[in-house]
């Protein structure tokens, strides 16, 4: 039946017909105005529950996550703590081995030197001889007058000479005593010196120790806090993994353009080696072949830094043995000359070719031969080119570090964008559950508009016999009466 | 464990070489036909840099014939030079360089011819390229497309054009196109239905300038 039949199906008239058709529709709502309301506030109910029911769930989800996150973030945080903990006490031995093994034999020498020291010093500190207590005796004698007897004069002269004879003979041996303990004191000079210098030395590390002893005394308190996990070291952990990520995403951004140059450099030349009409589907072989190059490097590279212990990426390298592991160092060195000697040898050739297909492009279009200025600086490019070739495979090799970063970081990072992500769509949840409960309720009162007519029919209705229920009743009454 | 390792790696080797393939899909052969006859060998010389053109733009796999137009012209003996060229960039260009001088040589002597049978030469060049086998094929026409066959001579066959791009350059118009110009229409009209009949794809370059159009 098509909608302008339906208009006209009362009467003719498509006005009256639209009045009946209302009317009757406001009678079926008013009818079904209770189950109407019930299926509203229902629906609005079940939808709200059931996205509240959801956003709790997600919730849920995200502080799983979110505690999922915190001890990753934790033991991670634990496991480099304890490899610098490693790395300082390695230190300490390394120090305590290089320098202080030397310790007993700087005690044997600055021992030795002290004895010679103190033997010297009790050499010097010996008392001088001193004068023959028969000498003052003499001396009185010599010194009786003579009273003019010249033989008594001639004795007493002789006893002065020989006075003053011993007398200088006691001087000069009393110089010669003093000079020799000037010269002990004189030898003991670099010895002190020498003793100085020493403990110096010794203070110095001795002082360095302490450093050190302070450094890891630092970082056992850092590693108590993480242990601890508590809220500062939660906080400066994430900020601190948003910086790494941040930093290693732009590292890797400036290696993936120098791979990208990298790549450029090579794929041209490559074609002369594995064929430029050669696909590996609908790859140039020549592209791909330097693309595995260009990877090989950067593997060769993350290998290199594992066995240097710089990153942590393959667990089995880095706890080799030593020895073994200074093989891989090794091995991946040579493996990386190699790669750039390659690099280097196709960066020339990309200027050879380059040039053959300038100088056959110029004798297709008729063009004159070069000039000899152009031909003789042509080396430069090719040299350019080698040098690029050969350095880039080494500094692509340090990719290994942001890589790492990057991923730890990461981890970290997409964990915490994760739960927040969650959180925000638990939350949204909430806010549409809460839109269709208000909706639901909105529906009604729209329909309780919609129908007010009748309601409003309904209350005269109800009003009037209200007051025909009065009157009956103060009928009754009267009658009574 | 190493005998599962090692086969393996034979295994993966095996799939990328099979993977590997040469020419074929991504290689592009050109067939470049030049009108020799009367009405067109004056204006030949316009097709030089086109072809020069299109020796600085294909590469290794590629491959380049060159082939005139005359009064029969179903027969290789009509192919002035033709070069597949080679895996390495440095030989693909030595073969060039062989390429234009062989050209230049022919360019040289050349002879005008009495007739003009394009037909036969696009069917040689659509043969040619079918057997192939490259993955973009391209027939360059060089000639006013006045076709002058000898007396007794069939050109009926249906070409094998699947897939091929015939671009006609330089179209020059005759002297009867002056007086009326329906002519040139009609004859273009003519290749284009003939070319898309038999699957191929119809295009008119008369614009130098814009070569690059003609081979992607």
């Amino acid at each position: 039946m098509s909608g302008e039949k339906l208009l006209t199906l009362w009467s003719n008239s498509a006005a009256l017909s639209a009045v009946i058709w209302v009317v009757l529709l406001l009678v079926v709502l008013y009818i079904a105005r209770r189950p109407a309301h019930k299926l509203l506030k229902a629906l609005g109910r079940t939808v709200y529950r059931g996205l509240r029911f959801a956003a709790r769930a997600l919730l849920g989800v995200s502080e799983r996550l979110a505690q999922r996150n915190r001890e990753v973030m934790l033991m991670q945080a634990r496991e480099h703590q304890v490899q610098r903990l490693q790395r300082e006490f390695e230190r300490v031995a390394n120090y305590v081995n290089r320098d202080l093994s030397a310790y007993p034999a700087l005690n044997r020498q600055l021992s030795s030197v002290g004895a010679k020291v103190e033997e010297d010093f009790q050499k010097s500190g010996e008392v001088p001889p001193v004068p023959p207590p028969w000498i003052q005796a003499v001396d009185t004698i010599a010194r009786i007058p003579s009273n003019g007897d010249p033989m008594v004069a001639d004795i007493l002269q002789n006893v002065e000479t020989m006075v003053e004879k011993t007398s200088k003979e006691l001087v000069d041996s009393y110089r010669k005593a003093a000079g020799k303990r000037h010269e002990l004191l004189q030898g003991m000079l670099p010895m002190w010196r020498y003793m100085n210098r020493k403990l110096d030395t010794l203070e110095k590390l001795f002082t360095g120790l302490g450093e050190r002893t302070q450094k890891i005394d630092n970082q056992i308190a850092r590693l108590e806090e993480i242990i601890e996990g508590t809220d500062q070291v939660q906080e400066t952990l994430k900020s601190s993994a948003v910086t790494q990520f941040v930093v290693a995403a732009l590292l890797l951004v400036v290696t993936t353009i120098g791979g990208i140059i990298n790549f450029n450099l090579i794929a041209m030349p490559m074609s002369e080696m594995v064929g430029g009409a050669s696909y590996i589907g609908p790859f140039h072989a020549s592209d791909v072949a330097a693309l595995m190059l260009v990877a090989m490097e950067i593997s060769v590279g993350v290998f290199l830094m594992d066995a240097l212990r710089f990153t942590h990426l393959f667990p089995a390298i880095g706890t080799m043995e030593d020895k073994t592991r200074r093989r891989v160092v090794v091995l991946m060195l040579v493996f990386l000359t190699v790669l750039a000697c390659i690099e280097a040898s196709l960066g020339f050739m990309r200027n050879l070719l380059a040039a053959d297909k300038e100088a056959l492009i110029r004798q297709l279009a008729g063009g004159a031969v070069q000039s000899s200025a152009a031909l003789e600086y042509r080396w430069l490019p090719s040299l350019a080119q080698m040098v690029l070739g050969f350095i880039l495979p080494f500094l692509l090799a340090w990719a290994a570090i942001p890589l790492e970063m990057f991923v730890h970081s990461g981890r970290t990072v997409a964990g915490l964008t994760s739960a927040a992500a969650l959180r925000f769509g638990a939350f949204s949840l909430r806010l549409v559950g809460n839109f269709f409960d208000s909706l639901s309720r909105l529906l009604v009162a729209f329909y309780d508009a919609l129908v007010s007519p009748m309601l409003l029919a309904e209350r005269w209705v109800m009003a009037l016999r209200a007051s025909h229920a009065t009157h009956a009743e103060s009928a009754k009454t009267k009658k009574a009466a | 464990m190493k005998r599962i390792i090692a086969s393996l790696i034979a295994c993966a080797l095996i799939a990328v070489a099979g993977c590997t393939e040469t020419g074929g899909r991504h290689a592009r052969a050109v067939y470049v036909l030049l009108d020799v006859s009367g009405s067109y060998n004056q204006k030949l010389d316009a097709a030089n840099p086109v072809i020069n053109y299109l020796l600085g733009t294909l590469v290794s796999g590629d491959s380049l014939t060159v082939a005139s137009i005359d009064s029969a012209s179903f027969t290789e003996k009509d192919i002035v030079g033709k070069v597949t060229f080679d895996d390495r960039p440095s030989v693909a260009n030595e073969q060039k360089r062989a390429f234009r001088e062989r050209l230049d040589g022919f360019f040289k002597d050349r002879k005008p011819s009495t007739r003009t049978d394009v037909s036969g030469a696009m069917l040689q060049a659509a043969q040619e390229l079918d057997e192939s086998g490259a993955g973009h094929r391209y027939i360059l026409v060089f000639s006013d497309l006045e076709q002058d066959l000898p007396k007794g001579y069939v050109r009926d066959s249906k070409l094998p054009l699947q897939g091929a791009d015939v671009v006609a350059v330089d179209v020059t118009k005759l002297r009867a196109d002056n007086v009326n110009p329906q002519n040139y229409v009609d004859r273009l009209a003519h290749w284009q239905q003939v070319v898309t009949q038999d699957g191929g794809k119809w295009q008119v370059v008369n614009d130098m300038d814009h070569l690059d159009r003609i081979i992607n």
